[in-house]
């Protein structure tokens, strides 16, 4: 028990951006281990209570079957239907269509699909970390940093800790305001990453504040250029199809 | 903590400076605003469970909704144009409240006072979300104005005094009162703004102009370049419309 709550200080001193607890793990040789365990017990509580959630939101909402079959009888009652299907036939077969298809009313959370996250999460977790602790520290160490790999490892782990912010959705419907929780752990976690370098590395603040930054900031790059590639390649098919047509 | 809440709303100096030297910082500011925002979503919650506790209930508050909607819309500038979205609204609508009536009766494994009891802890524990994520954001802006203008605070002491903004935003548990919302929604924002200047001036030791100016700079730029590509956006479908 004893081992737990440890472990939940940890990442509670991380969420709370304690420089005390970052300095302690920096200097702990079991830093790395620890961050780990911090890791995955932030991952398992928030895949569980995202299971648990989606539990309570099943047993309260209605058969995906008997929810279309109420909104087709429904829908096709309206006056503005018949004037739509009189004006359009076409419209009659694409509403069909739609109605025809259950994954379009699958509302109902999946608790199966659920559980499989309790798993995943503290994977995804793991991966984030590490990969998440290499860009920071290849870029730190070009910013002067003198910590290890193991210690910003160590540090950069307690970082996770803000994703305890996502044992709120225990709570049925609570991600129905996602940005919320979602920005929330992100920025928080930015800060928490920004914290670990400068304490692990002994960094000045600007130079912390880049080095957590340049990561994201090469993502956000790549993902742009990616986008641009990609619609770049759509549009020159788009045109040379036109062009073909056109001949 | 009331005495924090108590301290932010008076804007209390001596508070605010054993705040920016507690190793607790965050933890204290962090805290305030889990208060504020469990309780502004619980009332709010409330508010919202009250307007839907039955399906007859829900039914009705959508309906008055709708009236006040199609209201505006007969005393609005373009209520002629609008004439034919009256006249499928008109014809449509009883239809709609029937079907609305027959998907809130659809039975579910739990009771509906489940669903709502979920609804209402879900609107209470996300509303502190809602305000960390504001704070958050402002908070960092601020924070690296504030060093930009020579600031010397650590961006603990701005999280955790700047936490204390939140606090006027208790007046926000208040909005379901009609006619109130929007005012007192004012009252807290610019009650949040100074008690936002306060803090940052006392967390990197920085004069009130400056700490005025480290709040606005980047919501001031961003404001200018927002309006910059609007009007360069306007410009452009004017350009193409000419052509066209």
């Amino acid at each position: 028990m004893d081992f737990f709550t440890t472990i939940f200080r940890l990442a509670l001193g991380g969420l709370l951006l304690d420089t005390r607890v970052y300095r302690a793990q920096r200097e702990s040789p079991t830093g790395v281990q620890r961050a780990l365990l911090v890791v995955v017990l932030v991952g398992l509580l928030t895949g569980l209570a995202v299971w648990i959630g989606d539990i309570g939101e099943y047993l309260t909402q209605p058969d995906p079957q008997a929810l279309r079959d109420t909104l087709y009888n429904g829908l096709t009652a309206m006056p503005w239907y018949d004037q739509v299907a009189q004006a359009n036939p076409e419209f009659v077969v694409v509403f069909e269509q739609i109605f025809a298809d259950p994954s379009n009313f699958t509302l109902t959370a999946n608790p199966l699909v659920g559980a499989l996250g309790i798993v995943v999460t503290p994977l995804v977790g793991i991966v984030g970390w590490f990969l998440g602790g290499s860009i920071v520290h290849i870029a730190a160490r070009a910013f002067g940093g003198a910590a290890s790999y193991a210690q910003t490892l160590a540090c950069t782990g307690l970082a996770s800790g803000v994703n305890l912010l996502g044992v709120v959705q225990i709570v049925p419907y609570a991600e129905a305001f996602p940005a919320g929780l979602w920005l929330a752990t992100t920025l928080l976690g930015l800060l928490a990453t920004y914290v670990a370098v400068r304490e692990a590395h002994g960094l000045a603040p600007w130079r912390s504040f880049w080095a957590v930054l340049i990561g994201p900031l090469l993502l956000i790059a790549v993902l742009v250029a990616l986008y641009c590639c990609v619609v770049f390649v759509f549009a020159g098919a788009v045109g040379s199809l036109v062009g073909g047509a056109g001949r | 903590m009331i005495e924090l809440f108590n301290g932010a709303l008076t804007l209390n100096q001596r508070l605010l400076l054993g705040l920016r030297e507690s190793p607790d910082v965050v933890r204290r500011g962090l805290t305030l605003v889990l208060f504020v925002g469990l309780l502004v979503g619980a009332v709010n919650g409330a508010s919202t469970l009250l307007n839907t506790a039955t399906t007859e209930r829900t039914v009705a508050t959508v309906r008055e909704f709708v009236e006040a909607q199609k209201r505006q819309i007969a005393l609005g500038p373009n209520a002629d144009q609008l004439q034919p979205l009256l006249r499928f609204v008109n014809e449509n609508e009883e239809a709609f409240y029937a079907l609305l009536q027959d998907l809130l009766e659809l039975p579910t494994p739990l009771p509906r006072q489940f669903g709502q009891a979920f609804q209402w802890l879900a609107t209470t524990v996300s509303t502190p979300l809602s305000y960390l994520s504001g704070l958050l954001l402002t908070v960092i802006f601020t924070h690296i104005a504030a060093r930009q203008l020579g600031g010397q605070g650590h961006i603990q002491q701005m999280l955790g005094l700047g936490a204390l903004s939140v606090a006027p935003h208790a007046l926000d548990a208040l909005t379901f009162i009609p006619g109130l919302g929007p005012v007192l929604g004012l009252i807290a924002w610019g009650w949040g703004l100074v008690i936002l200047v306060v803090a940052t001036s006392v967390a990197h030791r920085l004069e009130s102009t400056r700490a005025i100016l480290a709040v606005l700079l980047y919501p001031v730029l961003l404001g200018l370049l927002g309006f910059l590509l609007f009007c360069g956006l306007l410009f452009l479908a004017v350009a193409v419309g000419a052509q066209g």
